[in-house]
């Protein structure tokens, strides 16, 4: 038989080991690392195609029986869906070319799927109940969590899935309780998982109980913000309580210095676990030297997208973004001057450098209280373009810890993934929920993004949320056809208010787990038909304990001016004018 | 009573519109178009030629002629690889799909490219895989009509009328890339490659 060449073979089934993709219109390249799949026996469903009883779909072994309480009649040893043949793109399984298995909601596995009678090495049965989704060609990744969002409107929600964020983690100001109920009810139609974090704002001997009321209304953990007070007092009362508890605690720290200094907060965090947020300081915090925090291992930092990748115009869009976030008024000269402190264009310099290093570990959208919630994915992805060539850059040299320079022109495999996993696993290690996202290892919630890899990072092809069709690019409905133009990012059938609620899961605490009292006392009040999910196991967790990004390097920071040096080497990347995914790709 | 009655495929039309108008702003101000200000005025020209009364045919060609492939930001052309639309045609509703319209190899920027590691074939026998047993038969077609047989059908059970040995190919498959398939014109006698089964039918001897 005549075989096929490389270019026959890639039009039919997509990249193989050694390949590399371009990853939209940036210079990131990914490299295909392994293929799972059995050449000659690619299982590839249509006209002709052989997903098919005979070929790789397997027939049942024994009688087909329903399974009344689970999602179908598949057997327990069959697939529900089969992605065929993407090239799954994860922190920890790094770039594979496979089919994934989908069962129950969660990722059965990232292998080989087919039928056991007809190929070897099969270990994701393809049965006469398997939905095929024809992944050659796309890329695969877990639905990203954004671990600093406000729930400001309900407009976010569309622009989160429609970047690919498929987990949100609140930020406060979503207490009291009455109202966090609200909002927990009000996500029973939206194909997302939610995390509260409620505003801690007590600090006195009632604290605790006012601690408890949130847990029971269904926190999964808390947020300092100092808006509402991040005193020493109020830091120490909070983590001692989230440390008998098992909850997150993130922080906007005291930029006023009015009750504290980079230096009294950390002497309050006293070496526990805290998410530290916009680390870079121009979202709040220690002025100008908040980026100290990131010589703490115990302090997970994150940063948020505003100056991700650090641009030309960064520095101008911040004045108004912080005022009128803050409940500031342009008619009030002294509130002008307090946000005018708060942006030092050379900690925005070192924000990249430190997300190279994976001492910012984490990105977030800071949603409509100063973030884009819809480019969590698409900025990451950019500051991964940037910093490719300040890594490659004179800026660079000297500099300890950095990753190492790419093997070849088109491989930054290392570099991707060590970026993607700043928007899924890290953040989902943090929270306590790496068990149900961030990643497509087996058994996590098939919370699957597919990429076309000339749209990467900007417009996703199909979000795929516990393994069922929730969002994309729809068409004309009267087509005869998907994706008539005019497309548009659109509820799929997993955004329907009857199915959404069997997607999307509630994050919450052990104080209001299903089965508890309080949590089946808040489940009849809102009426809930979500799964809730203990977010657990997150105390203790120090920057070592994430997958990627676990540098804690001795940086100094400046406390004039807020500039970071390393070893003597500053920490400052050039603004950029021009980022790719992005005019390209968006009307606007 | 004449209520204007616009269904949502209607209001979808000056979707298409308004973001084709845009783009005409655009590149009236000398901006060159990104991919969906490219696809807005790929699909408004296609619905302008059909409103107008234009064949399939020429509302292709109207597609294909809306955007000069100069007027694209780099990049584009590529990105436009396929635009999908169905447009009111004479005879009822059409639907025309044009494949690479800007002609998406000339450009100087292809996003999402592949870069193969390797591109040369890889010789018989040496592939992976390719250790399973191999045999090769004749196959005549009695049949009055085309017949078809695709890569993964175990061949011993193929449509009676194909003529061969049958116990030969037992436990066989045709040997050619996933998904493809070989034809049989009627009368028609082909030597075709089998391939042994992996898994449990190939086992079985």
């Amino acid at each position: 038989m005549r075989r096929l060449s490389p270019t026959e073979r890639l039009a039919r089934y997509g990249p193989t080991t050694g390949d590399a993709i371009r990853l939209a219109d940036s210079d990131c390249w990914i490299r295909v690392g392994e293929d799972r799949q059995a050449p000659g026996d690619e299982p590839i469903w249509g006209y002709a195609k052989n997903i098919r009883a005979r070929m790789t779909q397997r027939e049942p072994r024994e009688p087909v029986v329903g399974r009344p309480e689970a999602s179908g009649p598949a057997q327990p040893s069959e697939l529900d869906v089969v992605i065929a043949g993407a090239v799954v793109l994860d922190p920890f399984l790094g770039v594979v070319k496979a089919d994934i298995g989908i069962k129950d909601g969660r990722i059965a596995g990232v292998g080989r799927a087919g039928s056991s009678d007809v190929s070897d090495g099969i270990d994701l049965v393809i049965g006469p109940h398997t939905v095929p989704i024809m992944g050659y060609g796309l890329i695969a990744t877990p639905g990203a969590v954004d671990s600093h969002v406000h729930t400001i409107s309900p407009e976010l929600l569309p622009a989160a899935l429609s970047g690919g964020v498929t987990t949100l983690i609140t930020a406060g100001f979503e207490e009291p309780p009455w109202a966090m109920e609200r909002t927990i009810a009000a996500f029973e139609g939206w194909p997302l998982n939610l995390g509260l974090q409620a505003g801690a704002r007590s600090e006195g001997p009632g604290a605790a109980g006012s601690l408890d009321a949130l847990l029971a209304a269904g926190a999964v953990g808390f947020k300092i913000h100092e808006d509402y007070g991040a005193y020493p007092e109020l830091i120490d009362r909070v983590l001692a309580y989230a440390d008998a508890h098992d909850v997150s605690v993130a922080l906007h720290t005291d930029g006023l210095h009015e009750s504290a200094e980079l230096e009294d907060t950390v002497a309050a965090i006293a070496g526990r676990t805290v998410h530290a947020y916009h680390v870079e300081g121009t979202g709040g915090g220690h002025v100008p030297d908040l980026l100290g925090l990131v010589r703490e291992p115990n302090v997970i930092c994150s940063s948020t997208t505003p100056t991700l990748p650090y641009g030309v115009a960064a520095a101008a869009e911040h004045v108004a973004m912080i005022l009128l976030n803050h409940g500031g008024s342009w008619a009030v000269p002294e509130d002008i001057e307090l946000v005018r402190e708060r942006i030092h264009p050379p900690s925005m310099s070192a924000e990249g450098p430190l997300h190279e290093l994976g001492a910012i570990a984490i990105v977030n959208s800071d949603s409509q209280g100063m973030g884009r919630i819809g480019e969590t994915v698409r900025r990451t992805i950019q500051l991964a373009h940037v910093m490719k060539a300040w890594r490659a850059s004179e800026a660079a040299a000297g500099i300890p810890g950095l990753l190492p320079l790419p093997a070849s022109e088109w491989d930054d495999t290392a570099r991707v993934l060590h970026y993607l996993a700043k928007v899924t696993i890290e953040p989902a290690i943090t929270h306590g929920i790496a068990d149900e996202v961030g990643s497509l290892r087996p058994g996590r919630l098939a919370d699957i993004v597919l990429w076309r890899p000339a749209f990467f990072g900007a417009k996703p092809e199909l979000v795929l949320k516990a393994g069922y069709p929730a969002w994309g690019p729809l068409g004309d409905g009267n087509a005869s056809l998907e994706r008539s133009e005019p497309t548009r990012y659109r509820p799929n059938w997993g955004a329907s208010s009857g199915a959404a609620p069997l997607l999307g899961v509630t994050f919450v605490s052990v104080a209001a787990a299903a089965g508890t009292a309080a949590g089946e006392a808040l489940r009849r009040r809102i009426g809930t038909r979500r799964r809730f999910v203990i977010g657990h196991g997150l105390r203790g967790i120090t920057r070592a304990d994430l997958a990627l990004n676990r540098a804690a390097p001795p940086v100094d920071v400046s406390p004039v001016d807020g500039s970071v040096t390393l070893a003597g080497r500053p920490l400052a990347v050039d603004s950029v004018a021009e980022v790719p995914l992005s005019r390209r790709y968006f009307l606007r | 009573m004449t209520a204007m009655r616009l269904t949502a495929w209607e209001e979808e039309r000056l979707l298409v519109f308004t973001a084709a108008e845009l783009a005409r702003r655009h590149r009236q101000a000398g901006l060159r178009l990104n991919h969906p200000e490219a696809v807005a005025l790929i699909s408004d020209a296609m619905l302008e030629a059909a409103r107008a009364g234009a064949s399939h045919e020429e509302v292709e060609a109207a597609g294909r002629a809306a955007v000069d492939p100069g007027d694209v930001m780099d990049g584009v052309r590529s990105l436009v690889d396929e635009v999908r639309l169905e447009v009111l045609l004479g005879d009822g509703t059409r639907l025309i799909v044009l494949v690479d319209p800007l002609g998406g190899a000339d450009d100087v920027l292809h996003p999402g490219e592949v870069r193969l590691a390797s591109t040369a074939t890889v010789p018989d026998g040496e592939g992976p895989g390719e250790d399973r047993e191999r045999r090769t038969i004749v196959v005549r077609n009695g049949s009055r009509r085309i017949v078809r047989v695709s890569s993964h059908y175990p061949f011993e059970r193929v449509n009676p009328r194909l003529e061969f040995d049958r116990l030969a190919a037992t436990g066989f498959r045709l040997d050619i890339p996933a998904g493809a398939s070989v034809r049989w014109a009627p009368g028609e006698t082909h030597e075709v490659g089998l391939v042994r089964y992996g898994g449990r039918l190939g086992a079985e001897r």
